[in-house]
């Protein structure tokens, strides 16, 4: 089957009537999320899981994605307008946003932002079209011992590239694989780590984990944050929102590299749409012509970033679909989604149910559409809430979580869970310890596990086999030379702040 | 840096047979380990202040919601958790707080009851 049969396939799923609007649904709930800031899409997705469990396997991914990528969108708007990243991936965004703000050209700045976002999405696309069916083709030839070793590299690549302490990343992953053995073994049937409580046999609760530490954490964070400094919002005047010509022809090779380059961060583990808008940035102002303008409100800075996180949001769908590994926590969430449904997604999942494959991608390209109608005209509305003040939100973000959490199950156990995974997100927090590569490590935890099993089953217990495929043994060198990359820099610098002391 | 790493050592003692979760147990435990010792022994910043007024009024609200839930219904233990959640800001309005519980109540109850049908028993069960 040729792409463009299959592109029918899913325009044939994504345009009904009802995916339409979970779709619609999707990317409105992400932009208002990009526009609060304090609530993480993350947490977001977590919250709305339970609303899933009633749709089909394709609407409730159409709805999550939605959510992901509007807000990449949402975040710009706040970014631009008051200086505040509403959404992590939108801080570099306020660089040259804000600063064309204050400069009078806001509105500029909010529609270069979302045509950026639009053109990458619809070539992200593109991308996740065209690449993702060979990447199934041969994920399906992989062996357990090849499947291991790519975990593997994923998780030392989500650990590389997340912020602060590599040490501190690498001990978050280690604890995520373990909370994940947690629950009765596939294979012997034997509880683990239970601690005699029976409602542990089925494992930690995903979702209340999830909830705990991206949601429940993050509001008791901000709380405490919020007493210190509460200060009113000043809202800049937005004005003509349409760039002019000028601005477009100047814009279109930023956003060109900022595609490109997001698209293909997205793809890697640890990647998506934060590191994309940075990267996109820093090379932006190395690339373009007059670089001294970048900082002082130069139009670029706001398209090259916007059009980064936007396709690298996409593209990071791909490793989910087609491997089963997810690249992100939100990301996981979604496998989260999928397995729930009944469906382990991986290269089977995707040649099996194209519908639900090329449904979302179908959908993906729908939802950008929905987002350039959503934030062009109704910018100003967005912009008024965020005078909600946070006394309001939080005990709106804590039921909605509670809810989430018991509805799954129906078991009050849950919720402690939840408590439990509060606190310990919030110490976290506190730490400095970043809890997205804790929940890669839970979401992989298991099935590492069992491919690690398997190919020492069929290796007769032989642990080389691990380095004898070649496959595997490419995995397992590029994830150490990823580590290494990181730990000579990090070397050096230590080394500096021992010599001046 | 980071000193309070201990709880990550907790590993409880691993049940029954499984030889590979065995294997891998240990493994990241020690793993953990390799990477605790040099925590502590390095001198690193003191820990930041925990806020204790967030923490404790949201971590009990949920507490009360989760035991309230079963035996008073939906309603009441809701109220319960937003009120409760509320002493985490020290400005409280009363009136305004209780405006936004009625609200948040009717709007959960119609979204998740109504249209979504979650079992969820809404007043107390006698």
């Amino acid at each position: 089957m040729d792409i463009f049969s299959n592109l029918a396939i899913g325009f044939g799923v994504a345009v009904t009537a009802q995916n339409l609007l979970y779709c619609f649904t999707g990317v409105f709930l992400g932009t208002l999320i990009g526009v609060l800031p304090g609530i993480a899409p993350v947490a977001t997705v977590a919250m709305l899981l339970p609303l899933t469990f009633s749709l089909s396997p394709a609407a409730s991914l159409i709805m999550l994605a939605g959510i992901y990528y509007g807000a990449q969108y949402g975040g710009s708007t706040t970014a631009i307008l008051v200086n505040i990243p509403g959404e992590s991936s939108a801080v570099v965004t306020t660089i040259d946003g804000h600063a064309m703000a204050k400069q009078g050209r806001a509105g500029p700045a909010l529609g270069i932002a979302a045509i950026s976002s639009f053109i990458a999405g619809c070539i992200a696309t593109l991308v996740v079209a065209l690449f993702s069916p060979p990447l199934a083709e041969i994920a399906l030839k992989f062996q357990p011992a090849d499947y291991f070793s790519l975990m593997v590299f994923g998780l030392v690549g989500a650990v590389v590239l997340a912020r602060g302490s590599v040490r501190k990343a690498i001990a978050m992953v280690v604890l995520g694989l373990l909370l994940g053995l947690v629950g009765t073994d596939v294979n012997s049937g034997v509880i683990r780590f239970a601690f005699g409580l029976p409602a542990l046999a089925e494992g930690i609760s995903f979702a209340a984990l999830a909830m705990g530490m991206f949601g429940v954490a993050e509001v008791i964070y901000n709380l405490e944050q919020h007493a210190a400094d509460r200060k009113v919002v000043a809202v800049a005047k937005i004005g003509r929102v349409m760039p002019t010509l000028a601005d477009l022809r100047q814009c279109l090779p930023s956003i060109a590299r900022g595609t490109g380059l997001g698209a293909l961060l997205g793809i890697l583990p640890g990647g998506g749409a934060l590191l994309s808008s940075f990267a996109a940035y820093t090379v932006e102002k190395k690339v373009a012509s007059a670089p001294k303008n970048f900082g002082n409100g130069d139009i670029r800075g706001v398209a090259a970033p916007e059009a980064a996180n936007n396709a690298g949001a996409q593209t990071s769908f791909i490793p989910m679909l087609t491997l089963g590994v997810p690249s992100n926590p939100t990301m996981a969430l979604m496998i989260g989604a999928l397995m729930i449904q009944g469906i382990q997604p991986g290269p089977q999942a995707m040649l099996q149910r194209p519908d639900l494959f090329w449904g979302i991608v179908a959908s993906m390209w729908i939802g950008n559409l929905f987002l350039l109608l959503l934030n062009l005209p109704l910018v100003g509305l967005w912009v008024r809430l965020l005078a909600v003040p946070y006394r309001l939100l939080f005990p709106a973000i804590l039921m909605f979580c509670c809810i989430g959490v018991y509805s799954i199950n129906n078991n009050p156990f849950d919720l402690f869970q939840l408590v439990v995974f509060s606190a310990l997100g919030y110490m976290l927090l506190k730490l400095g310890c970043e809890p997205a590569p804790l929940v890669l490590g839970l979401v992989l935890g298991p099935m590492m596990e069992e491919y690690l099993r398997r190919a020492l089953l069929i290796s007769l217990g032989d642990p080389t086999v691990l380095i004898t495929s070649p496959l595997s043994a490419a995995f397992l060198i590029a994830a150490l030379v990823l580590l290494v990359s990181i730990a000579v820099p990090a070397i050096r610098t230590q080394r500096e702040v021992a010599m001046k002391e | 840096m980071v000193l309070a790493r201990n709880y990550r050592l907790g590993t409880p003692a691993r049940m029954g047979p499984g030889f590979f979760p065995t294997i891998l147990g240990g493994l990241l435990a020690a793993l953990g380990l390799s990477l605790t010792i040099p925590a502590l022994v390095r001198d690193g910043d003191p820990l930041p202040g925990f806020g204790l007024r967030p923490l404790l009024a949201i971590l009990v609200g949920i507490v009360v919601f989760a035991l309230l839930l079963a035996p008073l219904g939906f309603v009441i233990a809701a109220a319960a958790l937003i009120l409760i959640a509320g002493l985490a800001e020290p400005e409280l309005r009363r009136l305004e707080q209780l405006g936004l519980t009625l609200f948040l109540i009717a709007f959960s109850v119609a979204i998740f009851v109504v249209m979504l049908g979650l079992p969820l028993n809404l007043w107390p069960n006698i």
